[in-house]
């Protein structure tokens, strides 16, 4: 699975992180919010050591 | 006229009260088992919402938590193995779908810390009735239907995310090949916690498959603090591919008693399952589904307004693929890809009501130009997830 750091154009700001595994079409973007289970996930990956990709 | 004028009625072989009169206000107690509303915590406890899937597998090494069923989730932590989980017709008298695991491929020995546990998390402000945490908390009551092919023991598993002590409580069953209903009273928890929020208040499940790690040795009698998901003794969900379990009528009350299932309308069940997932289009070729237009040359923005409000900023969930979907706008389309990000509205009050999806990628046009987002391949699937 990867994770993807992603930047809004309008305000040029990185305001969430894409979800994705190799081989799957489905794909999840992921708000920075910290009610947001999917978030809580993608935090404990990054406490985990790991770090998302850089953002376009 | 006369008036009977009593403190309690009770069945000749019950052994406790069915009515409790007050003996001065007028008024009484009763533990009607039927036809109450809204007194079923548990949303899409029938098993009929299906709005991400009706079907889907779930491999060992995969997301860890996966969804079909609206509120349903598969936690899986296993070394191997994968498990479909299904929306079925099987079901008993009065219920039309149930919840299907199937052993989708096996894993013949259970690691010390593997665990599967099919369950539902319970929005936290929606259970502040139960008292947890105070002298007047009230007991628990958790009923279901179950049935199974080639059926092993699996353990209800329960616990107060918010917790620290008075946390876990853990009860086996077994299933048998055909329909029966299966109940149990959890005790009042006084040392418990559940903060009125929109987090996770509460969590039940059903653990088939769970290592030494994460076991307790017998049924939990009281509340623990210790993190447990599982009572020894249950069986290998994935030691063959023919172990199904079908389950549905799920139920979570106030008080001591198992009520009827409380049915709810097809529309009223979904409006609740709308909180925590909408869905914006899915497997549905040659649709429009929302209107938008190019911020600039390059982006093109689709306003969003969720209804009703969902329980905290969703995630944008969406199949991507070549040219799956279109924008149509001055005579002619942009296909793209999938949607590239968003924006969404935040704070309090405002988190999960409204934002816009942009697509950025492979798309070109005039700033300005409206147009309509449309659907191009039957694998499309953009749904909004704010899951517990």
């Amino acid at each position: 699975m990867t994770y993807k750091l992603i930047k809004e154009p309008m305000f040029n700001k990185i305001n969430a992180v894409k979800y994705y595994e190799s081989g799957s079409p489905e794909v999840k973007i992921i708000p920075f919010d910290p009610a947001n289970t999917d978030y809580q996930e993608y935090l404990e990956w990054v406490a985990a050591g790991n770090t998302a990709e850089a953002a376009d | 006229m006369s008036t009977l004028k009593v403190n309690a009625i009770r069945g000749t072989g019950a052994s406790s009260d069915a009515i409790s009169v007050n003996s001065t206000d007028g008024t009484c107690t009763a533990k009607i088992t039927n036809n109450l509303s809204n007194r079923n915590k548990v949303i899409n406890g029938n098993m009929q919402i299906a709005q991400r899937s009706a079907s889907v597998v779930r491999h060992a090494n995969g997301d860890p938590q996966m969804q079909t069923l609206d509120r349903w989730g598969l936690w899986m932590a296993a070394t191997g193995g994968a498990i479909n989980m299904s929306q079925s017709t099987e079901s008993p008298n009065g219920f039309s779908n149930s919840l299907k695991l199937q052993c989708e491929s096996t894993d013949s020995s259970i690691a010390s810390g593997d665990l599967i546990s099919l369950g539902q998390g319970i929005e936290a402000q929606n259970l502040q009735d139960l008292g947890v945490g105070t002298s007047d908390a009230k007991q628990i009551t958790i009923s279901w239907y179950m049935k199974a092919v080639n059926p092993k023991t699996l353990t209800l598993n329960c616990y107060f995310p918010d917790a620290t002590n008075d946390k876990w409580f853990n009860k086996n069953f077994t299933p048998t090949t055909s329909w029966a209903r299966y109940s149990v009273t959890l005790p009042a928890s006084t040392g418990g916690v559940i903060n009125n929020d929109n987090g996770n208040g509460f969590r039940l499940g059903f653990t088939p498959f769970c290592g030494t790690t994460y076991s307790q040795s017998s049924d939990s009698t009281a509340w623990s603090a210790t993190e447990k998901y599982a009572v020894s003794g249950i069986g290998n969900f994935l030691d063959s591919t023919s172990n199904i379990l079908y389950i549905t009528g799920v139920q979570l009350e106030v008080g001591d008693v198992a009520t009827d299932f409380e049915h709810r309308s097809y529309g009223d069940e979904l409006a609740r399952c709308q909180r925590y997932c909408q869905k914006i289009t899915k497997g549905d070729n040659n649709h429009y589904f929302g209107a938008g237009y190019y911020y600039n040359a390059t982006n093109i923005y689709m306003q969003f307004r969720c209804c009703p409000q969902m329980r905290t900023i969703p995630t944008l969930v969406q199949t991507t693929g070549s040219n799956y979907y279109n924008f149509y706008r001055n005579g002619a389309g942009d296909s793209f890809d999938g949607f590239t990000g968003f924006q969404w509205m935040d704070g309090t009050d405002n988190a999960g009501v409204s934002g816009a999806f942009y697509v950025n990628s492979g798309v070109s046009g005039t700033g300005g130009q409206a147009g309509g987002f449309f659907s191009s391949n039957d694998a499309c699937k953009i749904l909004l997830s704010a899951e517990l």
